[in-house]
Parts: structure tokens; sequence; C-alpha cells
């Protein structure tokens, strides 16, 4: 995890709140993901993939 | 030939939606030329910055007062378009390609959104819903963590700026100023960013002119860069836009032979609070982690030793986003000359000026421009 974020606004098709992170794959780049359950996550926090909504990677501790 | 800007001039900046977007940009255009004491069959050439002007916005806004028939180029690079067309300006002139240019930036925001900007969906930031405030919380969480600061330290760059900002007539949202509790007690947004800690969207231009003689109130452009953002990948601990603005920064200091310390004023991108933060820190103006507490103290206040955003900034003039650059220019200018009233820094005799475009996906930023103004050394 680089870093984490909850959002408040409402963004497309998203209503919030929802919490976005900054992930870098092991091994691979640095990709855009949904936290699920909400909720930030300090950076460093290991999570992993646990599939993908919307076409967005989903993640998880 | 070192450019000199010898007129800047802007519009008033906040919500216009029955306005013209060319009256806009007009008033802007007028104060300058007449701050230049120029005529428009003066000008050899023009450089307009808008990212959601309608199409030919530029040659309309020309037409309209006298300026049709000479080059014109338009400039989108996101919130850096009006400082972009103010490098490419200054180019023209500093290598001997025109001798007097003027360059624009306006933008009416009130007409195209309802809310924030939406983020171009066909980006996986706009797919996934990471508007900027967004991309800009992300950001603040990293670097708190990185330097173990309380999401508080955020609020102090809001209430300086807003603090400035009431002193700005021309400022969007130019009122009483808040309290820090009231920063703090704003709704969340983002993050740790809460409302008063996010720019306003507003409509309005600006624009200087930059020619190749001194004038009385002339002032120099000492240097100028523009930089487009890298790679932005796995592996790279610094947060987004660091390495583009210190990049644009380090070519200033080598072109002038100035540094850091000697710049009396600044105006740089603040579109959100961790912005100033991470701004003042990759210009070098601040070490690492301290910019926050350097607000707090009062020291980039007004008052303090190094003031950021005497205007107000985008936090509290506003960001019009094609003619932010220029309105920070403007800024300068009035600062240098001693015409800013009581926001004047005392004896103020270089300025820097750094303004940046982002939101494309999977680079540093879309444009970093970085300029320094003032005497010559």
């Amino acid at each position: 995890m680089w870093s984490s974020a909850d959002v408040h606004l409402a963004v497309g098709h998203r209503e919030p709140p929802f919490t976005l992170a900054q992930v870098d794959l092991d091994g691979g780049p640095r990709v855009l993901a949904t936290i699920r359950p909400n909720g930030e996550l300090p950076p460093g926090t290991r999570v992993e993939i646990l599939g993908e909504a919307l076409g967005d990677v989903v993640v998880g501790p | 030939m070192t450019p000199v800007i010898t007129g800047v001039g802007t519009s008033g900046f906040g919500r216009f939606p029955t306005a013209r977007i060319e009256s806009l940009a007009h008033a802007a255009v007028i104060e300058a030329l007449d701050d230049a004491g120029l005529s428009p069959a003066d000008i050899d050439a023009a450089y307009i910055g808008s990212v959601f002007g309608p199409a030919g916005i530029a040659n309309r806004v020309l037409a309209g007062v006298g300026l049709a028939g000479i080059p014109v180029y338009r400039i989108e690079a996101a919130c850096a378009s009006g400082t972009v067309a103010l490098h490419e300006a200054q180019r023209a002139v500093r290598t001997g390609v025109h001798r007097r240019v003027i360059a624009i930036g306006v933008e009416q925001l009130s007409v195209v959104f309802d809310g924030p900007i939406v983020p171009e969906p066909t980006d996986p930031e706009g797919r996934s819903g990471l508007a900027l405030p967004a991309l800009y919380a992300l950001q603040a969480n990293r670097y708190l963590a990185e330097h173990n600061l309380e999401p508080s330290v955020l609020a102090h760059i809001a209430v300086k700026n807003k603090f400035a900002g009431s002193m700005n007539p021309r400022a969007h949202l130019g009122g009483a100023p808040p309290s820090f509790e009231q920063v703090m007690a704003s709704r969340p947004i983002a993050g740790p960013l809460t409302l008063l800690q996010c720019c306003p969207m507003t409509d309005g231009a600006a624009a200087v002119i930059v020619a190749d003689g001194a004038t009385d109130t002339g002032v120099p452009i000492l240097a100028s860069s523009f930089v487009s953002g890298p790679a932005w990948e796995a592996g790279c601990d610094e947060p987004w836009s660091l390495r583009t603005v210190a990049a644009a920064a380090s070519s200033v200091w080598e072109q002038s032979g100035l540094g850091p310390a000697d710049i009396d004023v600044a105006e740089m991108h603040d579109a959100f609070t961790i912005g100033e933060i991470l701004t003042t820190e990759a210009l070098g103006l601040a070490e690492p982690g301290t910019a926050g507490r350097l607000a707090a103290e009062g020291v980039t206040a007004l008052g303090g030793r190094l003031p950021i955003n005497p205007s107000g900034g985008l936090l509290s003039r506003g960001h019009p986003l094609g003619a932010t650059g220029l309105a920070q220019a403007a800024e300068l200018v009035w600062q240098l000359r001693g015409a800013s009233g009581n926001r004047q820094v005392p004896e103020a005799r270089h300025a820097l000026l750094e303004t940046m475009g982002g939101g494309a996906a999977g680079v540093d930023g879309n444009a970093c421009v970085v300029a320094l103004l003032g005497a010559e050394r």
C-alpha cells in the first residue's frame, strides 16, 4: 500500500464514501485500486488483490 | 535578451455564469495593455491558455480587442495552461522571434461543471473515481505518514492563504477568513482534506505582456522552465508531482545563478493545502516535512520571512485553470513594483512563480512551470 484515502464526493457512478488506494504490486507496476471494506490503511500495509469490480482492481488487507 | 513583463491585468475572480467568456478575457487584456502603455497594434503575437474554453476562444478574444491577425497559439496544459503560455511568450521574446507578446489565460468553469471537475473517464483515474481532491489526498496521507505529522498541519496553509485573500479585492473567496477550527471542522472531501482546504471552481481571466526592452515599471523574467511529467510508477517513493516541480526549479536556479535563499516572495500551486506543502519543499524553500510548520509559525505568511501566496493563492483568489498562472504572475509583478497595498511584501526583489498541471494517467503531472522574476543580480 503506497497510500490510500477515503473519498466523500460522488464521482461518476460512484457514490461516497469509497476508499481508493495506490498499490505497488510485488515486482510490478503501481496500480490504482479500490479498498474493500472501505477504510484507509497505513502506507506500507500489505494487501492482497481480492478481485475486480467495474474494471477496477479491488484490494483488501 | 532578458524578457521583461511590461503590463499585467486580470478580471475579477468568482462565478460569472451569465457573462460572456470573451468579456472576462477582454477586461484582463485591456488592463494589461493600459498598464504597459501599448495599443493592440503594438502586439506581435498571442499565447492563450484555456482548458475548458470553447473551440475558437483564442481568436474570438483577440478579435474583440483589436488583436486579430497576429500569430495566435492556444495552449492546454491543465492547471498550468496560463503559465505555459507565459513561458512560451517569454521564450519568443528571449530568442528574438517576437518583440512584444501577450499571454492570456481565460476560463469559465461555472458554465461547464455543476460541481467539482469530473476526471477524464477514459483515464484509469477517471474510471476509478479518482477526482483531483482524492489524488492530492493520497499524497497527503503518504506525506503525513512519512513525516509522522498530524492532519492538522495541512489546515494552517488554508488559514494563512485565506487571510491573505481577505485583503485581495479581486479574490473569489475574499470575505472574512476562517479560523483554524473552522477549516478543520468543514466537511470532509477526501482523506485529510476538508472543504476549506480545497480551491473553489472559479471563472476569470488574466493577461501578461512580455517585451524586449526595459520600462520604468517592467519586471524582468530572469529564468523560466517548463517540464512535462515523467512516468510515475512503482518504486518512486516521492509523492506525485514532486520530481516534476523539483526538476523545473533546478533548471531555474541553473539559468539564473540564484537559489532558494534569494527568494523574497512566491506564488505557487495550492489547489489543495497539501499542494503548497509539497511544492514549497520541492522548490527547496523548506526542508522536507517542515512546510506546514512554517505556515503555522507565520514564516510563510504575510509579514513572515518568505511570504507564500500573498494573493490568497488558488485557495482564496480562486482557480480559473487557464488563467491561474497568469494571475499568479500579475500578483508577483505588483509585489515587485511595490504596488500590492496592504498585501505588500516589504522590499521584495526576487519572486518565484510555480504552477502545476496535473491529472493525466500514469505521469507525474501534465506540466509544471517555474519562473523567476525580479531584479538582475
